[in-house]
């Protein structure tokens, strides 16, 4: 499989980062919303103010790497070195894995790899 | 005081990446204690920390249950009563999914009980034997598998859960007594690989009083 090596350009819960509130509709949609770090390092504290959105209810908030996509996010077919770590971030049909440098090369990641990858659940 | 449970809540259905992920949790009642159970698809311990109302708490245990996930179970006796979040951080960007369940009527020291892991390799079954201590005490499960949809088996009662993803809350619901071995099982989905993480709770007994001393006289 082919892939598109792309770039970490603030990494989690650092100024910078990619932070997100997520709700669910009432139909199980769920919707994202980008919040700062300011606002998602208050989530931790006594009491909180936590997350509303109109006709959803508030299921998680989260930070995470920001890369140089469009989005900001590591896309399916996309993946990137993480600092010094000695593997790869890869996304697959929506779900992000590690695998080990040398299982991509010259941008393919074996298609046999692709399939044990998806396969855990 | 009996142990019953308080709340569960369960993060599956926002399976994600993350370097850290926050959710509600909302304890109510009194002698309570917290759970907190989570898995990263990656065979590596990347959990620097797990915090309720920006608490600290301890962890129980933690498995690489399979070649390519590791769950960890956490818990805090008296956490902070009322709507308050729980933080997990990873020292690298994980795709997980979390739970957390609460119990009243726990002691307030020296928990947990027991605890004990135990995994299974292409199988379609797991148990998980916990040798309780205290009289009644409970003992729950956070469990993951690799195909998902896994069902309790005998004596075991699922409390929550993403099945989708192959991770539920799950505990005895009853009291152990006398104290000794208990066993939850689970029903895997498939020939697959699975973990558990266990712990018993202890339940908080009031201290006997005594009366003031009687003097009789004749």
């Amino acid at each position: 499989m082919n892939l598109v090596k792309v770039k970490i350009v603030a990494f989690g819960d650092t100024d910078g980062a990619r932070y997100a509130d997520v709700f669910q509709a009432p139909d199980g949609t769920t919707k994202e919303i980008e919040s700062t770090m300011e606002a998602y390092k208050a989530l931790g504290q006594l009491n909180p103010k936590n997350p509303t959105l109109e006709g959803h209810r508030w299921v998680q908030s989260y930070s995470d790497h920001r890369y140089n996509t469009a989005t900001g996010r590591l896309e399916d077919g996309m993946y990137s070195e993480e600092g010094a770590n000695d593997h790869y971030i890869v996304k697959l049909n929506g779900t992000q894995f590690t695998v080990d440098k040398k299982l991509i090369v010259k941008d393919i990641l074996d298609d046999t790899e692709v399939v044990a990858l998806l396969g855990i659940k | 005081m009996a142990i019953a449970t308080d709340a569960f809540i369960d993060t599956g259905s926002a399976f994600s990446s993350a370097t850290s992920k926050t959710w509600s949790h909302t304890c109510t009642g009194s002698n309570l204690i917290l759970f907190e159970g989570h898995f990263i698809t990656v065979a590596a311990d990347r959990t620097t920390g797990v915090t309720y109302a920006g608490s600290a708490m301890t962890r129980v245990n933690t498995i690489v249950s399979t070649p390519t996930t590791q769950a960890d179970l956490w818990y805090i006796i008296a956490p902070s009563t009322g709507a308050n979040n729980i933080v997990i951080s990873f020292s690298a960007s994980s795709t997980c999914s979390a739970a957390s369940g609460s119990y009243t009527g726990a002691k307030q020291s020296s928990q947990p009980d027991a605890s004990n892991t135990g995994t299974v390799v292409s199988g379609t079954t797991l148990a998980v034997s916990t040798t309780t201590v205290a009289d009644n005490s409970w003992v729950l499960m956070y469990v993951r598998e690799d195909a998902g949809l896994m069902t309790v088996g005998a004596n075991t009662t699922y409390r929550s859960g993403y099945t989708a993803y192959g991770s539920q809350f799950v505990d005895r619901n009853l009291a152990a007594t006398p104290a000794g071995s208990v066993t939850l099982n689970m029903t895997l989905n498939a020939t697959t690989n699975a973990g558990g993480l266990t712990a018993s709770i202890a339940p908080f007994v009031v201290a006997a009083t005594t009366g003031p001393a009687m003097l009789l006289t004749f």
